[in-house]
């Protein structure tokens, strides 16, 4: 009896002995910690690019079209946004301001530690630090233009500066906090001292400069252009927007360079395009490229759109088809009534296919589709045009009509690739509508319109968005009827996410939600 | 051991002398099981008080007259009797009570009797499980037993089902009970492969003391699965063949689809899709009507062959069977093909001290299924197609692929489903081969009678193989395509892709055990020390090639690859692989007390070590108490002579759950959970690498489950009426939550061990009562019920002042229950404008309402009550028996029926004929909104399409004849019956859709369990 048992409590032993410590060590290949993963330069460049692939998120531009005046239901609608964004119907667990916090603040989190990660990183050599330097640069341009997105989004007014903006992310933020939110000023301030920061080590830096894909010195110079513009802030934002107009290099497209921007993006160097994020073909996912945020296939009839140009969009493009603009939105498949109002069937009759993302001059066989290693557009981000709109902006605060005029009239001289009577404004109201209709056509679908009209809406006289009655009643979507979104409609501000919320639950929410 | 003999010897001896003086003789014999002689069985002749038991090698010597009968018992054993003749000899074999299925129970590893036991156990047995018709065995067990929520997800044969013991009891962890078979701790991810006609016993334990010695693992409730075996004693072979015919068909749903000619009014009233293009005169004489649902969905065939040779013998016996399943589902393409193979063989030694078993079974299933169910994919998903079909397209009119893409591209497209869906029917492969191979083990020895030593060695290897092929130039292929609609031998480029996926899982399982029982006089004490190392591992592969040739492609061949070109990346192939392991490693011990058998006692440790924690968090200790009283043995009962059996019993203790996360045993390590873990990433920007960070709890450790139970056994009027009554109370601590943290920090949640805790507790009660047993008339009538009450409760929630949002319209608030209903009541239409009406959070009807005027509701979609309850009655070989099963207080979102009663899918799909009465000016007093109502929207955050799914349901009919034995007698065959049964006959539920079972919170283009009809045969020889 007693030699069974030794046997057994011997085999026992081995097993316990040999297996313990051993055999319950977690077996994870190729997960790396912070310490050992984060290490090089190279490793931080890694993080950043982290960084910007979660800013190629495409539900701003998407949201902004829908929900504004640039797109309407689709004849392949299968019912996106028909009882959402269309009928304004939005609230904190809605998809599209959850997309827009989250990306933006996701994008934070690894951004803030390429930052953190500048000072720590010890260099291999001189040359390695300049390029630490370069990718902490880059690190604050880009932080700045994510809190300026969740200021414009998220804040009620962009203008003033007790408004709440969303939460300041100037630093790693732990999983156990839950910061509130704070003012625009506190934004503004910190978007102003990372881009000074940014140019002042840009101005120095021996690294190869940022490319138009990197966040470089023209973007974060446009940023502050474009910052003082939301904040109101004319003579500031003329300054920064003047500057790079002489000295970026970069040059209004010409029509034909225009469609490359948003076709096929091959346009040459140092035109029209100040910061772009890249997308490449192994990237082409039907989930998450630019061109099927509005259509499931490609931008074409067959493409299956579920969103196509607003008609009034489409009326006023229509209206000068020597505009590029005409042509790079509207694609060429489309079908287009020449009696829309009077259709009995409008949606099916009345087609009008969006491609300025991957689009095609003549048929149907765009750059864009949604099979696997194909073309996949960048987001434009900002391109120069926006500096002259900007310009424009500061020259009618100005009261400056004819300077206002000018600016816009470059643009249209480069889009119709002739020169163009230049337009006159009679009074400040005309010219702040004259800007905001420009940029309509301009920033079409790139995610501008809903921030526009907004801080711009009341300066232009404007009562709401412009959408083609037919595109609600005509759709049967009553609840579209643009007199039920006025511009002082609390849904100017989009609702704190209830991702957010849920953690967060002291969090201002904005009004009305 | 001679000198024992010889005291047998002596005995026998003594009573030979007395031979002569009375008619009574010397009875002598060996009491013994599958295991080898029984020491201690009592043996006593009927009606007298002459009694002994066995000695330690299970000889009995008794005096006994001729015509005498001699009962034998032992605890956990069928009482055996015999009636004593001529001879002086009878060896008497006693049957394990598992088989009778109402006996024995599963305590911990050991087997107890019922009267002994201290825990809380349901249980069904063979009879139950043999010939339905139902791949999985789980879905057999549906309303079988008390307090087991078993909820079909889809109807896919042998698909899993959802399993949840005693309510939900963690928010974020792994909710799968642990799964035993033949004492092996098993994959709970996949029963199809198992054959549910081998299957012996399912038992369900669910308190602390029955899961405790499971701790690591038995948060969830533990599903012990035993396989049939033979048994010791005289040599015998059975033989025994079943076989079954059936069909499957769709069950009917109440939805009123409307007609071809009423959709083309409405369109044209609408405003949209092919009825604006016709007069009202085309559209009265328009023929075409298809029902769609009836081209998707069919009537399947199935059938089942089973044979199975059970060979006894003194020292070795075996069970061995061989089955054949094929299910085809009622979705066209779906469909399980099954071949099992089983030997399970046990062993001892001569003299009994050695024991083994050693269980292999083996299945292979071929599974047909289709992967894009429940997505609202137009071009994928067949039920969305069935469903949403415009009854006015007719299917002749499908030419082939191009035919459909251009189709397609001149209809509004989402119109063309129907077509793009009947490509795939033809141009879609998937196709999942699963080889599982299980063997058990277990080798005893008895080192003294008190001491025994024990070793169970099991493994399981689970081999996948899945094939999934979207054939080159069919229309997913062309839309899909660099050059979309243009067919390969058109110029275009080569399309489509196929996956080939290879994935092995090792489950290797190690016990060593000692077990010491004695016996003090009245009292009774056991001890019983295991280790335990558990390991799971898997590796898997994928490939996936895209552009095939389709002049030479062939599925699974390698036929037809196209090469990379250098102009273009549209062929390059992707390849991918993983491996993941697991490692638990436990010691447990516990200590069993009887006293007389009327009060016990039984308490346990474990202490277990797991790999998906941090080293310090690695380990956790759990513990259960539990006793009982066996009232029915104490004195002041004798007057009670209905009473046969009445026993109290309680159990507290904790149990483990280590599964952080749902999915796979290796979800909760890939990633790592407890660290930040920086993964590179391919691709990331402009070519780059990126880091991916996942967030992690560095404190992660066990959750676990604090859980006590009272109940009471009864047997009453000769055991006319049995049944038990459970209270339980289990609260789960240090809970797996995806804790929503600040999106800021660079994640959304964040998976912690929580303050916030789920509690369940509820009562459990099963009867049976046989209304009729009158043995004389061969008619017996019995009934049975079980249900099952269950609260469910939310507390320590911090965040967002103790309340998670999930999603839209569901939140768990402290004091509430999980995942209740969050919306705003709607509440008709308003007459003046057909705009829906809503109440606000003030109580005020309105036609605007915002996320402020949702509120609780009081509703979830997780049952109060659930059970089953039915009947079988036997007369004269006739027999019937029915299972109903029931759950209430269900509420689930009828997105089926939303869909269909949505106006803006006018022109591309199908509606419910309700549509056409909806509120117009000249029509106001109707419960249907206007079809271009402003707010239709806000339907998203109301109860409007929120319905009640409670049912009651004819799950189970069998009716069947036994032909009587004296009709055989002269044949070889020695048992022969014929049965004819149905599954899921009939619904009482207020849920209109096709299938009021399911585990989610919506249904959307879900796949319907079916309603099954079978003819089967059962012969034995």
């Amino acid at each position: 009896m007693k030699k069974y048992l030794s046997y057994l409590l011997v085999a026992s032993t081995i097993f316990i002995v040999s297996c313990d410590e051993d055999l319950t060590e977690t077996f994870a290949p190729g997960q790396l910690t912070e310490e050992v993963a984060i290490v090089t330069s190279t490793d931080m460049q890694r993080l950043l690019n982290s960084g910007y692939n979660l800013l190629t998120d495409r539900t701003a531009p998407v949201f902004t079209s829908v929900f504004t005046d640039e797109a309407t239901k689709g004849f392949n609608n299968g019912g996106q946004g028909v009882s959402a964004e269309i009928v304004f119907n939005i609230f904190p667990s809605s998809a599209a301001p959850t997309a827009i916090w989250q990306s933006n603040y996701f994008a934070l989190a690894r951004i803030n530690r390429v930052i953190d990660r500048s000072n720590s990183i010890v260099a291999a050599s001189p040359a390695d630090q300049e390029f630490i330097n370069r990718l902490r640069a880059e690190a604050l341009i880009l932080r700045a233009y994510a809190h300026l997105n969740i200021l414009a989004y998220f804040s009620p007014d962009t203008k003033d500066n007790a408004a709440l903006a969303g939460i300041l992310a100037d630093r790693v933020i732990g999983a156990d906090e839950a910061p509130l939110r704070t003012t625009n000023q506190a934004f503004y301030t910190l978007i102003h001292s990372d881009l000074d920061t940014a140019l002042s080590i840009l101005a120095t830096n021996t690294a190869p400069a940022p490319a138009v894909f990197q966040a470089n010195r023209n973007f974060a110079k446009g940023l502050k252009a474009r910052a003082y513009a939301y904040k109101g802030d004319y003579p500031n934002a003329e300054i920064w927007a003047d500057d790079v107009i002489a000295t970026s290099g970069v040059s209004l497209a010409t029509p034909a360079q225009y469609r490359q921007v948003f076709w096929t993006d091959n346009e040459p160097a140092n035109v029209e395009v100040i910061f772009d994020l890249k997308r490449t073909a192994q990237q082409n996912a039907q989930g998450t490229n630019l061109h099927n945020g509005w259509c499931s296939i490609r931008p074409s009839v067959g493409g299956s759109p579920f969103y196509e140009v607003g008609r009034s969009l489409f009326n006023i493009l229509d209206a000068t088809p020597s505009d590029v603009r005409r042509g790079v939105i509207v694609a060429p498949s489309s079908i287009i009534s020449a009696d829309y109002q009077n259709e009995a069937d409008y949606l099916g009759s009345d087609r009008l296919v969006l491609h300025k993302h991957g689009g095609v001059a003549t048929g149907s066989a765009t750059a864009a589709t949604s099979a696997t290693n194909a073309f996949n557009n960048d987001h434009k981000i900002m391109r120069i045009s926006e500096m002259y709109l900007i310009k424009a902006e500061c020259r009618a605060a100005a009261n400056d009509f004819a300077g206002a005029a000018t600016a816009i009239d470059a643009i249209r001289d480069a889009r119709f690739g002739s020169d163009q009577a230049a337009p006159v404004y009679g009074n400040v109201t005309a010219a702040w509508k004259g800007v905001l209709d420009e940029r309509r056509l301009e920033l079409a679908f790139e995610g501008h319109r809903f921030i526009d009209i907004k801080r711009l809406g009341v300066l232009a006289g404007i009562t709401g968005l412009d959408r083609d009655p037919m595109d609600y009643n005509g759709l049967n979507i009553p609840g579209g009827d643009p007199v039920n979104l006025p511009l002082n409609s609390y849904k100017w501000a989009l609702p704190i996410p209830q991702s957010e919320i849920n953690a967060n639950g002291a969090i201002q929410q904005n009004a009305g939600y | 051991m001679r000198s024992k003999f010889k005291w047998i010897f002596t005995l026998l001896v003594a009573f030979t002398m007395q031979f002569s003086f009375a008619q009574e003789k010397t009875v002598t014999g060996v009491v013994s099981d599958e295991l080898g002689p029984i020491a201690g069985a009592n043996v006593v002749v009927e009606g007298t008080t002459r009694g002994t038991t066995t000695d330690f090698d299970g000889n009995y010597t008794i005096k006994a007259k001729q015509g005498e009968v001699l009962v034998i018992t032992y605890t956990g054993k069928k009482a055996a009797k015999i009636s004593v003749t001529a001879a002086s000899t009878y060896n008497v074999s006693l049957k394990d009570d598992v088989v009778e299925g109402k006996d024995v129970v599963i305590q911990g590893y050991r087997t107890v009797t019922k009267q002994s036991a201290v825990t809380s156990v349901a249980k069904v047995d063979s009879k139950t499980i043999e010939n339905r018709p139902n791949a999985n065995v789980m879905n057999t067990l549906q309303g079988q037993l008390a307090g087991v929520n078993i909820t079909a997800s889809t109807g896919q044969p042998g698909a899993k089902s959802s399993v949840i013991i005693r309510g939900i009891g963690s928010f974020s962890a792994n909710g799968d009970p642990l799964y035993v078979i033949d004492g092996f701790p098993s994959n709970s991810d996949n029963f199809r492969s198992i054959n549910p006609n081998d299957i012996e016993s399912v038992q369900v334990l669910k308190d602390a003391a029955a899961v405790s010695e499971y701790g690591s693992r038995g948060t969830n409730g533990v599903i012990v699965i035993k396989t049939k075996t033979g048994t010791f004693g005289e040599s015998k072979t059975t033989f025994r063949y079943s076989s079954q015919y059936g069909l499957t068909e769709l069950q009917t749903p109440k939805y009123n689809f409307i007609s071809a000619r009423g959709l083309l009014a409405l369109e044209k009233e609408y405003g949209t899709g092919l009825g604006v293009s016709l007069s009202d005169a085309d559209i009265a004489a328009y023929d075409v009507d298809t029902d769609w649902v009836d081209y998707f969905f069919r009537t399947g065939q199935s059938s089942s062959h089973n044979l199975s040779v059970e060979n006894n013998g003194k020292n070795i016996n075996s069970f061995t069977s061989v089955s054949y399943f094929d299910q085809e589902g009622t979705l066209k393409t779906t469909g399980l093909k099954r071949f099992t193979v089983r030997n399970n063989l046990n062993g001892k030694s001569n003299n009994g001290k050695f024991t083994y078993y050693m269980n292999i079974g083996v299945g292979f299933s071929k599974n047909n299924e289709d992967p894009s169910i429940g997505t609202t994919g137009v071009n994928r998903n067949y039920i969305l197609g069935a469903y949403l079909g415009a009854p006015y397209l007719d299917p002749n009119r499908y030419q082939g692929s191009t035919w459909t893409f251009d189709e397609y591209n001149n209809t509004p497209g989402l119109l063309a489903t129907p077509y793009m869906l009947m490509d795939k029917l033809f141009q879609y492969r998937n196709l999942v081969e699963e080889t599982r191979l299980n063997v058990a083990t277990q080798a005893a020895y008895k080192i003294t009678n008190d001491l025994t030593a024990r070793i169970r060695t099991s493994a399981e290897n689970l081999t996948t193989f899945r094939n999934q092929v979207e054939y080159p130039n069919s229309f997913n292929a062309l839309l899909f395509s660099n050059t979309p609609g243009v067919a390969s031998f058109d110029g275009g480029a080569f399309n489509g892709f196929e996956d080939i996926n290879n994935r092995r899982e090792f489950i290797f399982n190690n016990l060593y055990q000692l077990d010491y029982t004695k016996q003090f006089g009245n009292h009774k004490i056991g001890l019983n020390g295991s280790a335990e190392y558990n390991f799971q591992t898997f590796q898997a592969d994928n490939q996936r090639q895209r552009g095939l040739n389709p002049q030479t492609f062939v599925p699974n061949t390698g036929a037809g690859y196209i090469a990379d070109l250098g102009t273009n990346d549209w062929y390059v192939a992707q390849a991918s692989a993983g491996r993941s392991r697991v490692d638990y490693i436990s010691y447990f011990g516990s200590f069993d007390y009887d006293y007389k058998e009327k009060y016990g006692l039984v308490a346990s440790v474990r202490s277990d070590r797991t790999s998906y924690f941090a080293a310090d968090n690695q380990s956790e200790r759990f513990w259960s108490l539990g006793g009982r009283w066996n009232i029915d043995k104490e004195s002041f009962m004798d007057g009670a002579s209905f009473v046969d059996v009445l026993k109290l019993r309680g159990s507290i203790g904790t149990v483990g759950n280590a599964r952080i996360v749902d999915g796979t045993v290796y979800a909760p390590i890939v990633p790592v959970r407890y660290l930040d873990i920086y993964q590179p990433t391919n691709n990331t920007y402009n070519g780059g690498l990126g880091y991916g960070i996942n967030f992690g709890f560095p404190s992660l450790k066990w959750e676990y489950t604090k859980q006590w139970n009272a109940g009471i056994d009864f047997e009453l009027f000769k055991g006319r009426l049995r049944g038990t009554y459970d209270y339980y109370n289990r609260e789960t601590l240090d809970m797996y939550l995806g804790q929503p943290v600040t999106n800021t920090s660079g994640t959304g949640s964040l998976n912690v061990n929580s303050d916030a805790s789920l509690r369940n507790f509820g009562h459990e009660i099963q009867l049976a009562y046989d209304l009729i047993k009158n043995d004389a008339n061969e008619m017996k009538l019995t009934i049975r019920a079980n249900a099952a009450h269950n609260t469910n409760e939310v507390s320590g929630i911090v965040t967002n002042n103790g309340r998670i949002q999930h999603g839209t319209v569901n939140v768990s608030d402290n004091g509430g229950m999980y995942y209740e209903y969050y919306t705003i009541p709607y509440v008709g239409v308003n007459e003046a404008n057909g705009e829906l009406l809503f109440l606000d959070i003030n109580g005020n009807v309105t036609e605007t309402v915002t996320a402020a005027d949702q509120r609780k509701t009081g509703k979830s979609f997780q049952p109060k009550w659930q059970g089953g309850f039915g009947l079988d009655f036997d007369y004269k070989g006739f027999f019937a028996a029915t299972t109903f099963t029931f759950v209430t207080d269900v509420w689930r979102f009828d997105t089926d029926y939303e869909s269909l009663m949505d106006p803006t899918n006018l022109g591309q799909f199908t509606v419910a004929s309700e549509l056409a009465t909806a509120w117009t000016p000249t029509n106001t007093t109707t419960d249907v909104p206007s079809l271009s109502a402003a707010n239709l929207g806000s339907d998203d955050l109301s109860d409007r399409f929120l319905r009640d799914a409670s049912y009651v349901r004819l799950r189970n009919l069998q009716i069947g004849y036994k032909v009587p034995k004296r009709f055989l007698e002269k044949t070889f065959i020695t048992d022969l019956s014929f049965n004819l049964q149905g599954e899921n006959l009939v619904n009482f539920t207020k849920w209109k859709g096709y299938d009021p079972e399911s585990p989610r919170l919506e249904d959307l283009y879900q796949y319907p369990t079916p309603r099954i009809y079978t003819f089967g045969l059962d012969i034995k020889f």
